[in-house]
């Protein structure tokens, strides 16, 4: 029957919650799926060399503050145009339902099928469907040159039901700060099943990592066989500054250092003398002319509007002006800061809610079938009844929350409830997606609710 | 078409080096529109399909390159401002090599529009990267609106990650300028002598007067649309509104 499959997943993953150090009630069930795309299909290679450029690669996604290990301070590069074009065709939507349509048991994390911002280097390995074909073969031109992406091999049909877990891990990477120190671990399971499967292709070595960066892999010199254009964009730290500047002064002050030398001192991987240059001519201008560096963007702005704000306020003297300044610009720093994570939330709701609303459909289906299963004969349609309300509810008061526009702890009260009650009337393992649909709404109701979006 | 008027305002009022670095929303728009009137799976679709999506990557691509540009800039200076703060109260401070108050007061007060006119810049750019986000969230809700595409929620799952919006770094140099001046200018400090009026430049009036421009805008665009949804900000108040609005000034005061 249809729920078989599903039920063993689970079942397999109930056991080996911790495979990839993932934390969280909502991951529980990723290991399970990704273990068992890795037992079907891999053997995992030697993990030491490959981690170390895990590590290196899911920096970026924590960027400023962290410093890999490898080298001692890596800046991360980004291939300016193909590094993001090439993913477009896999950004499209329909992936996902694709992979809806194919695994009707889908339980685990809400992030699951949502966007899959797949890797490069599993061009091969996943399906690349798309809403238009047109789409992709119409750009093509402009995007990454990517031979192979057109046509996957069959295998990957088979892969087709499991990419939730990637998926699913990809999302977790790019959508949960809070695990951001596992990152390393689930980029680099996650990556494994690509490097193995599309072996074939050589820029999948340094472009794996996490789908989340692909545009900004660290671009490793000596296998750089990537689909980037002539000159990766270079993303500097603080850190690595630090270590330029360390170098520069070792070589003698600025006006003496070369990037040669600079670049053989700093001994990053992944930097070129391209960098270095424009970095210490850069550094130049700013030590000996900051009045002009400083008011490099400024220079043309027209007297008379600056006088009269300048009359404006002159009335106050330069000390208050210069406070009066922060204050504003304190201000729209703070603004910028709530909208930004605002704007994260609503995306991650979005996905959250449109997966639940999948969910719903294809787990009210799954609740009936694996209810009559689960249940004594007697309590059967009782229970079957019982669960498809609740979860009605669920989505009910979700509407109700975003309706009446209640703050987040009334949201939570209420979906909380919700989801007790129907984790009450089910068994423990075998719960399945109402389960996980719980810790998903549990995980939602911490965010300001909104309607879901049905067209979507 | 709100945000349109609106993102043209903020351009024509930022820096003028930034002014093409913008989304070019009209563009994209006018392509969707080309998008939807055509006949869906002819060939103009397709190609006018293709163009739009070309644009947005282009555009993303021009947004990531300014961005990262602009971040090196701010790392050098904020390292540079750093090291001169500490050579001024190292010489003229307190327990520095010279004390001279005289001395050090005055370096400092360079330094403080400097600092303030850093940090500004720093906002601005959290600003570009902020409204240039907000622009491709609804070029790409109007795309799937009109074609009834899926464009949307993938795609800009992409953007988040792009450099241009993982402002981290940025936000955390800005932090760092706001700590440093309230350590090195602290509230008290009496009020300078109207003789400092000429001081302030040119610089520092373009950067307060963005500041204020944008802010403002953000207001404008948070108010309630007819499209609002789920997918909307909600609007932005702003408790010292009159007093900002009263600092905005979009023409010319002619001086007697």
């Amino acid at each position: 029957m249809e729920a078989q499959p599903s039920l063993s997943i689970q079942r397999s993953g109930a056991r080996q919650p911790s495979n990839l150090g993932v934390s969280g009630g909502m991951t529980s069930s990723l290991p399970a799926i990704s273990t068992h795309l890795e037992e079907t299909y891999l053997k995992l290679p030697d993990t030491q060399p490959v981690s170390a450029e895990r590590e290196l690669m899911t920096r970026p996604l924590v960027h400023a503050t962290r410093v890999p290990t490898n080298s001692e301070v890596v800046g991360h590069m980004f291939s300016s145009s193909s590094g993001f074009s090439s993913d477009l065709q896999y950004s499209s939507a329909s992936p996902h339902e694709k992979l809806l349509r194919n695994t009707p048991f889908i339980s685990q994390s809400p992030t699951n099928a949502a966007a899959l911002p797949l890797p490069q280097s599993s061009n091969s390995a996943l399906p690349q469907s798309t809403i238009s074909s047109h789409y992709n073969k119409e750009n093509s031109g402009s995007w990454s040159t990517d031979p192979g992406f057109l046509d996957f091999p069959e295998w990957a049909d088979q892969l087709i039901s499991d990419d939730e877990a990637l998926a699913s891990n990809w999302n977790e990477l790019l959508v949960d700060n809070n695990v951001m120190d596992l990152e390393p671990k689930m980029a680099y399971q996650v990556a494994k099943p690509c490097t193995t499967i599309a072996a074939q292709k050589p820029q999948v070595h340094q472009q794996l990592p996490s789908p989340s960066i692909e545009s900004r892999s660290v671009v490793n010199p000596s296998s750089s066989t990537n689909n980037a254009p002539a000159k990766p964009r270079m993303r500097w730290t603080p850190e690595l500054h630090e270590a330029f500047v360390e170098a520069v002064n070792q070589l003698g002050g600025s006006e003496r250092a070369t990037p040669k030398g600079v670049l053989k001192l700093m001994k990053v991987e992944g930097l070129t003398i391209y960098h270095v240059k424009s970095h210490l001519q850069k550094y130049r201008t700013a030590r000996y002319r900051p009045e002009s560096s400083e008011g490099s963007s400024e220079k043309k702005l027209t007297p008379i509007e600056d006088i009269s704000s300048l009359d404006l306020k002159t009335g106050m003297g330069i000390t208050e002006a210069l406070r009066l300044q922060m204050e504003v610009q304190k201000r729209l720093h703070e603004q910028l800061e709530i909208q930004r994570n605002l704007q994260l939330r609503i995306e991650e709701q979005g996905r959250y809610l449109q997966m639940m609303f999948e969910n719903q459909k294809s787990g009210l289906d799954k609740l009936k079938v694996s209810s009559s299963n689960l249940e004594n004969p007697p309590t059967l349609s009782s229970d079957a009844t019982k669960e498809s309300p609740a979860k009605n509810e669920l989505e009910a008061s979700q509407m109700d929350n975003v309706n009446s526009g209640t703050d987040p702890v009334n949201a939570n009260s209420i979906l909380e409830v919700s989801s007790q009650e129907m984790g009450g009337e089910k068994k423990a393992p075998e719960t399945g997606d109402l389960e996980k649909a719980e810790s998903c709404v549990s995980e939602l109701s911490s965010q300001p609710s909104k309607r879901p979006r049905f067209e979507e | 078409m709100k945000f349109g008027k609106r993102l043209k305002q903020q351009i024509q009022e930022t820096l003028p080096a930034w002014r093409d670095k913008f989304l070019t929303y009209k563009e994209l728009k006018k392509l969707v529109r080309l998008i939807s009137s055509a006949p869906p799976a002819s060939l103009e679709y397709g190609k006018a399909e293709a163009e739009f999506l070309y644009l947005l990557n282009n555009e993303i691509d021009k947004f990531n390159t300014f961005f990262m540009e602009k971040e090196e800039d701010f790392i050098i200076k904020h390292k540079e401002l750093q090291q001169r703060i500490k050579r001024v109260i190292d010489t003229w401070g307190p327990n520095g090599s010279r004390p001279s108050e005289a001395e050090y007061k005055d370096e400092m007060a360079k330094v403080r529009k400097h600092i303030v006119n850093f940090h500004g810049e720093m906002v601005l750019l959290e600003n570009y990267s902020n409204i240039n986000y907000t622009g491709l969230a609804k070029i790409l809700k109007k795309y799937d609106k009109r074609t009834g595409g899926l464009l949307r929620l993938p795609f800009i799952q992409k953007v988040l990650q792009q450099p241009f919006f993982t402002t981290d770094l940025v936000s955390k140099l800005v932090k760092e300028c706001e700590n440093t001046i309230d350590e090195v200018f602290p509230a008290e400090e009496e009020e300078r002598t109207k003789e400092r009026r000429e001081a302030i430049t040119i610089e520092g009036k373009g950067i307060f007067r963005n500041t204020v421009a944008a802010l403002l805008t953000m207001q404008e665009i948070r108010r309630s649309s007819s499209t609002y949804d789920h997918f909307s900000l909600p609007p932005l108040n702003l408790p010292d509104s009159d007093l900002i609005h009263s600092f905005h000034l979009t023409s010319p005061i002619p001086i007697p």
